[in-house]
């Protein structure tokens, strides 16, 4: 039931394609000469290498398994976030909106923003921040990746956590090695080669979804059984049986704002030559961000239809146990509509996208606990380039612990983009409305800054909503679902930040010194 | 049932237009960026003489 066309000629393939890229990684470390170049590759990457780094990073293996999720759950409904995404970058490049203000400031990280904006307690607190949300976002990269890699090469199976637990720590060991070994140039030149073959592999899956129709597939076929099995809700995505209007809004704002101050997406703003590359980067890379969710989708809508129209795997899949099986959904499919030969290249590309988008998140958090929280902690403006790569490097190995863990006890739950989402909202709404209200509000203090900060560290309280749906079930008997979830906690926490922010700025506005030191900078 | 198609036919569109304009940015990018990565590397190697270059 779980065998796949995944053989040793593809294992070959993959040692082959991964050893490949580990030496290329150490080998692109001798350009590396100080600081600057191992964090923000010397500020040297033109427009094209920006695109490829910007679409290599967003377009990680843990992005295809989310998206095949909520298209394997959802249908076509789930296109809406990869089209939002699109729209906010054709915004954002088109009119450069905050990132190319960004770009100006010379910053090495986001924080360094706050310091210069506000003070240096903000810019620590907004270090934290970021480090904690970013790393419970990452939480989950490492165990999707497994799942993915046991499932495509038929090892999955009822009994294969095990295996998923083992992959998982051999992926973390792999990881960590390259991006201690490689820094940001290493990050910018495979996250080019994952891009070349990522964007063959999106497109060999896709090509196999629709045209195999011994397989039941093609796009008549896919459409036809989500229309029959879910109706209108499949389509549409505010519709009450879909993710509905509030979710809708929700993702508009999670989007806009990740792409102005989401650590290893914004830190392309960073990399590039100037501020006109920013932009080009942004407006480029729009497609880029639309498929890399998109593709995934509609892999997961055809992993839907190709279950449903086998009756052997419908129990596992779509029965009544079927809760938690929806990230091996399309793992399996490709494995067993792909050739061998092609799916070992599939999964060579897509275990190097795991790699590309693993370094630039590991590197992004632990620059900023190297410069934003280390750095200003021992009370020195910047750390010589040997106590900056060494601070980073340890912190690069204490995160990998830390997703080692996390990875293996904590159950994927049945929407990780959900949860992604969520976590990135306890950064997002505090630190968003402080960058943004601090760039275009000149009455924005320190103070204001602080508590938006703070108050977005209630969106932790996201992570058990699920918990407070069932227990108010049990409780009262009745379902408070509706109105209490994820999307609407954390866009309230996002207003009272908002709210904060104001009150804060208004009630305790920076001192007249404060004030001319920020006009300086 | 008819709403349904409307949305039906909406994914079509997006799906074809999103899938088109990538496939044309892959077909650009891919070259430009190999020459970026060359530039890049000659660019970091140049900034480095020139930092250790002695000062007169």
């Amino acid at each position: 039931m779980f065998e796949t066309q995944f053989t040793n000629l593809d294992w070959v393939i993959v040692i082959v394609y991964l050893v490949g890229t580990g030496l290329l990684g150490m080998y692109v470390n001798r350009h590396v000469h100080n600081a600057s170049d191992y964090l923000v590759g010397g500020r040297g990457a033109g427009t094209a290498l920006s695109i490829a780094s910007f679409i290599g990073t967003g377009l990680g293996l843990v992005t295809l398994m989310y998206a095949s999720m909520d298209g394997f759950t959802k249908g076509f409904s789930y296109l809406v976030v990869p089209l939002i995404a699109f729209i906010v970058y054709l915004f954002l490049g088109t009119s450069g909106f905050a990132i190319r203000r960004l770009r100006e400031m010379k910053l090495t990280t986001l924080p360094e923003y706050f310091e210069k904006r506000f003070s240096r307690q903000a810019r620590i607190t907004s270090g934290l921040i970021a480090v904690l949300a970013g790393v419970l976002n990452m939480g989950l990269f490492p165990k999707m990746g497994a799942t993915f890699i046991t499932y495509a090469t038929g090892f999955g199976g009822e009994d294969a956590e095990l295996t998923v637990n083992l992959i998982t720590t051999l992926l973390i060991l792999l990881v960590l090695v390259y991006t201690v070994m490689g820094g940001m140039v290493a990050v910018l030149v495979t996250d080019y080669i994952q891009f070349v073959v990522l964007s063959l592999g999106l497109g060999l899956g896709l090509w196999f979804c629709f045209t195999d129709l011994d397989n039941n597939l093609g796009w008549a076929n896919m459409v036809t059984t989500w229309q029959n099995a879910k109706g209108e809700a499949a389509f549409n995505p505010v519709h009450p049986e879909s993710y509905g209007w509030t979710y809708f809004i929700w993702q508009i704002v999670i989007v806009f704002t990740a792409g102005i101050c989401w650590a290893p997406e914004a830190t392309r703003a960073l990399t590039t030559q100037d501020s006109a590359t920013t932009k080009r980067t942004f407006l480029f890379g729009a497609p880029g961000f639309f498929v890399r969710m998109a593709i995934p989708a509609v892999w997961g809508i055809a992993a839907y239809t190709y279950v449903f129209h086998h009756p052997e795997l419908h129990d596992y899949f779509l029965g009544e146990n079927a809760a938690g099986h929806a990230s091996q959904a399309m793992p399996l499919l490709l494995g067993k509509i792909i050739p061998t030969g092609l799916l070992g290249l599939l999964v060579a590309g897509l275990l190097a996208a795991f790699m590309s988008t693993h370094d630039s998140y590991l590197l992004s958090w632990a620059s900023i606990i190297s410069q934003d929280i280390i750095a200003p902690l021992k009370g020195v403006d910047k750390l010589t380039d040997q106590q900056s790569i060494l601070y980073t490097r340890i912190s690069v190995v204490l995160i990998g612990i830390f997703l080692l863990v996390w990875g293996i006890w904590y159950e994927l739950p049945e929407s990780v983009w959900t949860y992604m989402s969520i976590t990135g909202m306890v950064y997002l709404s505090g630190s968003a409305t402080a960058l943004l209200g601090g760039m275009y509000w000149k009455r924005a203090s320190t103070c204001g800054a602080l508590w938006a900060m703070y108050g977005g560290l209630l969106a932790i309280s996201g992570l058990f909503v699920e918990s407070i749906q069932d227990w108010y079930e049990v409780e009262y008997g009745a379902s408070i679902t509706y109105w209490f979830n994820g999307p609407s906690l954390t866009l309230t926490i996002f207003g009272i930040c908002i709210l904060l922010f104001i009150a804060g700025s208004l009630m305790f506005p920076d001192s007249e010194q404060q004030f001319i030191a920020q006009e300086d900078e | 049932m008819v709403l349904a198609s409307a949305w039906i036919k909406f994914w079509e569109i997006i799906l074809t237009i999103g899938f088109g304009s990538f496939a044309i940015l892959v077909l650009i990018v891919i070259p430009l960026g190999a020459r970026d990565v060359l530039r890049l590397f000659r660019k970091l190697d140049a900034d480095s003489i020139e930092k250790n270059k002695p000062q007169d």
